[in-house]
């Protein structure tokens, strides 16, 4: 198994089904990087964090680990700490590797759903750094309906030392676009119509009382209001008539979903890519990417739906979110 | 008494026309057309009109936030003392200490900005606001209003006739040197026809609108500091622009507290970014006291610009 050494970046999954095949196979990766003096990030989940260390010997200074639970609790929040990562360690075109890989038993069909569309994105988020980023996936607890997902999202597979192309991987734009589906939302769900620009405080208003009777505490609150203002105001300036924003729970999530009658993003990845330095728009979708557990944008013959889900406060929980320094290793 | 006339949509007869100088199909008054105090642009010259204390308390002040919604500086003219016209703000609901130590809001005698009424000539009118308006910009704000009392034995009964070519040189002083100006009248002490003929010398009728204003832009000390005071999405960001701009004018190293900011979206704040991508070396924006939910926002959306110090 060789990783390239020149500026490209490389992205392999390696579908495992025990701790010996995750140890020789994420092992080799680790220790071909660390003779090649190339920084490690590897944010996995507590258990494949132990496997790590066991196989390095403990801690070593050019590999920074981070748990997987901590890191992502927020799908958008893991791509920003990634790419803050990547922009101090590789910017200099100094070759880094990740391993990432997610713990998948607490996600609800809209989030692995979003997960997936994250993958097919990272192929161009990460594509300007020489970076090789390794995706170990635990067959025994993947399920079923994402293994095909998986082999969509990554243009590589690692089969024992041999590296594969993988058969079934696709554009990431065409793989976003025939991932996304409309949701229509509850008929009975609260709702607000918005056309104006002079119509926002009012949908602030609504929103805020929305969050309010979901739970949510101001904190959290005042960053969904910041959010879902963000994809109403989009709505505003990009879509078209008539508008609408429906707040309503879906299992164990609240979602602010954001209705107009227009085309919907011309770029299939908007909604994935971080806006550059000087950029005179997208901050708004990149915050919303952020700030919720996930984001959905599907465009059909009913209009151009963007959904924002956030995990609804669990009762008696103390109101926090997780913060940048729980995000980064 | 107007019910029966506000509401329906029979066809508006001419008797509708009498009720007060009110038509009320169009909305126009004594001929006028309605204009916002809250949204006035340059040149405008409205006239407010008002029946009792209550309704001028509310007309002034709802020009004077119009003004601090801006972040323009305003004069207010009034005949009788400046302590009797900040009071007639505050029970309005204006805080006046701020504007007044920020050089935001300037009270004045009709006889300390016009001098002898009856010998000013348009030339001196035009030279007098022009160099106001140049004071204005040079103390960072990005324009200037006026409004004024126009009552009070400055203008003595019967004198009509001067009271409009006094009026129409306004209209034209306004339009050259590019100034917004209110003037109130005591609908009391005139007539109809008497209205009208002011009316008619005013490009509209002042409305205090019913919405107060998203925020407040207060110039601050020490100057030219800004205070932001309320909410700010797509209605006000380019206004949060405008006062930046006027203010980073008049002084390289500009304070903009915003610990009163209780909502920003991502588009307000990314005006006062790129504002300072663009600031020459040496100028920068300090933004001061801000709040948790716009903290969180400016993290998220990545903001990043070496000339914006957000001071913890």
């Amino acid at each position: 198994m060789s990783w390239p050494a020149d500026d490209s970046m490389a992205h392999r999954a390696l579908l495992y089904t025990d701790e010996p095949e995750f140890r020789t196979a994420v092992g080799a990766f680790i220790h071909e990087g660390l003779e090649r003096r190339e920084q490690i990030l590897a944010a996995v989940p507590a258990g494949q964090l132990a496997w790590l260390r066991g196989e390095l010997g403990g801690d070593v200074p050019a590999v920074e680990f981070a748990d997987a639970a901590s890191f992502y609790r927020r799908q958008g929040q893991a791509t920003r700490a990634t790419l803050d990562w990547l922009r101090r360690h590789a910017s200099d075109g100094q070759r880094v590797r990740v391993v990432a890989e997610q713990a998948s038993s607490r996600r609800t069909p809209a989030e692995a759903a979003d997960y997936l569309r994250m993958e097919a994105a990272a192929n161009v988020v990460y594509q300007p750094f020489p970076v090789s980023v390794l995706c170990p996936y635990d067959v025994s607890v993947l399920p079923g309906d994402l293994r095909p997902g998986v082999e969509q999202t990554h243009p590589e597979l690692l089969r024992g030392d041999r590296v594969v192309p993988s058969p079934a991987f696709a554009d990431p734009r065409i793989f976003i676009r025939n991932f996304s589906a409309v949701a229509p939302p509850p008929l009975t769900s609260a709702s607000i119509g918005f056309g104006r620009r002079e119509d926002l405080a009012a949908v602030r208003r609504f929103l805020r009382t929305q969050l309010a009777r979901a739970g949510f505490g101001d904190e959290a609150a005042a960053l969904l209001v910041a959010a879902a203002a963000e994809v109403v105001t989009n709505a505003l300036m990009h879509g078209t008539a008539p508008r609408r924003l429906w707040v309503y729970t879906e299992g164990p999530m609240l979602v602010c979903h954001v209705r107009d009658d227009g085309p919907g993003f011309a770029d299939p990845l908007a909604a994935y890519l971080a806006p550059d330095r000087h950029a005179t728009h997208g901050h708004g979708l990149w915050l919303g990417r952020q700030a919720c557990d996930c984001l959905e944008a599907a465009t059909d013959g009913t209009g151009t739906h963007v959904r924002l889900l956030t995990r609804l406060p669990e009762p008696g929980a103390p109101e926090g979110l997780p913060t940048q320094s729980e995000a980064l290793p | 008494m107007t019910s029966a006339l506000a509401t329906g949509s029979r066809i508006p007869t001419r008797k509708d026309r009498l009720i007060n100088g009110d038509n009320r199909a169009s909305g126009e008054r004594f001929g006028r057309p309605p204009g916002d105090v809250s949204a006035l642009v340059s040149g405008q010259h409205l006239c407010a009109l008002y029946q009792n204390q209550d309704e001028r308390r509310r007309l002034t002040a709802a020009v004077i936030r119009g003004a601090l919604a801006a972040g323009d500086r305003v004069i207010y003219v009034t005949p009788g003392p400046s302590d009797v016209a900040l009071a007639l703000l505050e029970a309005g609901g204006i805080e006046t200490g701020r504007p007044v130590r920020g050089g935001q809001l300037l009270v004045h005698s009709f006889g300390e900005i016009y001098g002898d009424l009856a010998s000013t000539d348009l030339a001196q009118l035009v030279a007098t606001f022009q160099a106001a308006l140049s004071q204005s910009l040079a103390a960072g704000f990005p324009g200037l209003r006026i409004t004024g009392e126009m009552g009070g034995s400055s203008w003595p009964a019967g004198s009509l006739e001067g009271l409009v070519r006094w009026e129409r040189m306004v209209s034209q002083m306004l339009g050259e040197v590019g100034i917004a100006a209110i003037c109130q009248y005591d609908q009391r002490q005139l007539d109809e026809p008497a209205t009208t003929v002011i009316a008619a010398e005013h490009s509209g009728v002042a409305t205090s609108g019913q919405r107060l204003p998203l925020a407040l832009f207060i110039a601050s000390t020490p100057p030219p500091a800004l205070q932001v005071e309320g909410e700010l999405d797509l209605t006000n960001g380019p206004v949060l622009a405008r006062v930046i701009r006027a203010r980073l004018a008049a002084s390289p190293q500009l304070r903009v507290d915003l610990g009163a900011v209780a909502f920003a979206d991502v588009g307000s704040l990314r005006e006062i970014y790129q504002i300072a991508v663009g600031l020459p070396a040496g100028s920068r924006i300090t933004l001061a006291n801000v709040t948790e939910p716009v903290r969180r926002v400016l993290d998220l959306a990545g903001f990043r610009a070496d000339a914006v110090v957000i001071e913890s």
